[in-house]
């Protein structure tokens, strides 16, 4: 055994061991698409009475829309009757920002998707991609799921996770109606969340804006990211009155928001409740078949970084 | 060059190069800080270097097998500290870089036990 320890081999041996298991930890964390299975549980029968409404309350708007509602599209806007979306890009203070106002008939037009249209890790794509896959009018990048291992995840009245990420974890819960509430996961379970209703529950957060107040301080930042960057973030104004706001940032052209600018920003247009999706360089705004901000990847290269989920507005 | 000697310059060499690593990477990483990865230079500055330099001024060569085990233990719990750096700063974890911290450690004590039990031997 001595020899063996005293050997050039047990080194040799070992420096592949190692690297082979941190290429396997980097594959499995990065690269090794996983799918899971939605949970069963209390919230199944709920689920499939939402699912089947949603797609009814689709199918009439599909047939409203094409018995006669006309359809307004523009580089700025989108009207059909059911959907209104106005889009306004501004400057504030050296970044750029995307806002998009939309009006909805029916909570059923909020919806979100994933990526490959499969619950699972390391599934990816563009947010344009899913968009598209999905027929979406306006889609905005959602809370990269996939990138961490707890939190709450309802999508579309489906759970597909219920393990907590702490009692401190704030999600966003949008219920049947197209209500936002931010709850903390310490608070309730994601089975309770489902039986009173929840149909999205997004856990990245912060929450920013909550009955109108900023709920979020001048040094509160995202895990241990302490500078201004490209943010996204979703706020409902009031009832299926929402907005859409992206931030661009990393570049030399706009420099980002903190949570806090991104928070006063969204008090400003008068949210009473309002969310903190994932951000950096996951942050992207699509609409009307583009990409309408410059979502940065790997730096500052202009280019879109494949998302877990999106939010989108589609029949 | 005396084998403590070379040991001494090999793990300052890695501190050096851990260091430098993790500055790039904090450099790229957009304000996103770990103290993992700021710390990766400490595993073979302390539990590298540092015990070296010990062992040479006290005049004790410690048996090859000790030393390479040994030193498979600073090389797996940097290895550990890099991949936690990555993933704070990525914001994920991952349930498989916990295995670092044990089987480092093992190594480490493993090696340390071959050291106290061997007849002591000066350079």
């Amino acid at each position: 055994m001595k020899r063996f320890f005293a050997s050039k081999f047990f080194s040799a041996a070992y420096a592949v061991l190692l690297l082979c298991f941190t290429a396997y930890v980097l594959l499995d964390a990065f690269i090794i698409p996983r799918t899971y299975a939605a949970q069963s549980g209390t919230g199944s029968a709920a689920v499939q009475s939402s699912t089947s409404t949603a797609s009814s309350t689709a199918a009439s708007a599909e047939s409203q829309t094409t018995s006669g509602q006309s359809v307004v599209s523009t580089d700025s806007c989108y009207s059909d009757g059911n959907i209104t979306v106005t889009l306004t890009t501004s400057r504030l203070d050296d970044t750029t920002v995307y806002t998009a106002d939309i009006v909805l008939s029916d909570a059923s037009y909020l919806q979100t998707a994933l990526a490959g249209a499969a619950y699972g890790r390391n599934i990816t794509a563009a947010t344009s991609a899913i968009a598209a896959d999905s027929d979406a009018i306006i889609a905005i990048n959602g809370d990269y799921y996939g990138g961490r291992a707890a939190g709450y995840v309802i999508r579309n009245g489906v759970l597909y996770r219920s393990t907590s990420a702490g009692d401190d974890q704030q999600d966003l819960v949008i219920y049947a109606d197209g209500t936002f509430e931010i709850i903390s996961e310490g608070g309730v379970s994601a089975e309770t969340l489902l039986k009173n209703g929840a149909r999205q529950v997004f856990s990245f957060g912060p929450g920013l804006v909550s009955d109108g107040t900023v709920t979020v301080t001048a040094d509160e930042e995202v895990g241990r990211a302490k500078t201004t960057n490209p943010r996204t973030a979703i706020g409902e104004i009031s009832p299926l009155h929402y907005v859409m706001v992206v931030a661009d940032g990393r570049t030399s052209k706009s420099t980002g928001l903190s949570l806090y600018e991104l928070a006063e920003y969204l008090q400003s247009l008068g949210v009473t409740t309002a969310y903190n999706l994932d951000g950096g360089g996951s942050s992207t705004l699509y609409f009307n078949g583009q990409v309408i901000n410059n979502p940065t990847t790997n730096g500052t290269a202009i280019k879109e970084r494949k998302v877990s989920d999106i939010v989108y507005i589609g029949c | 060059m005396s084998i403590s000697a070379a040991d001494l310059k090999r793990y300052l060499l890695a501190a050096l190069g851990c260091a430098v690593l993790s500055a790039v990477y904090e450099g790229f990483s957009h304000g996103v800080y770990s103290v993992w990865m700021i710390g990766l230079f400490l595993f073979p500055l302390l539990l590298g270097a540092l015990p070296a330099l010990l062992l040479r001024r006290a005049r004790r060569v410690p048996a090859r097998g000790v030393r390479r085990v040994w030193a498979a233990g600073v090389s797996t719990l940097a290895m550990g500290s890099l991949m936690t750096g990555v993933f704070e700063i990525y914001g994920s974890p991952s349930p498989l870089a916990v295995w670092y911290w044990p089987v480092g450690g093992a190594l480490l004590a493993l090696a340390a036990a071959g050291f106290f039990l061997e007849k002591k031997q000066e350079f």
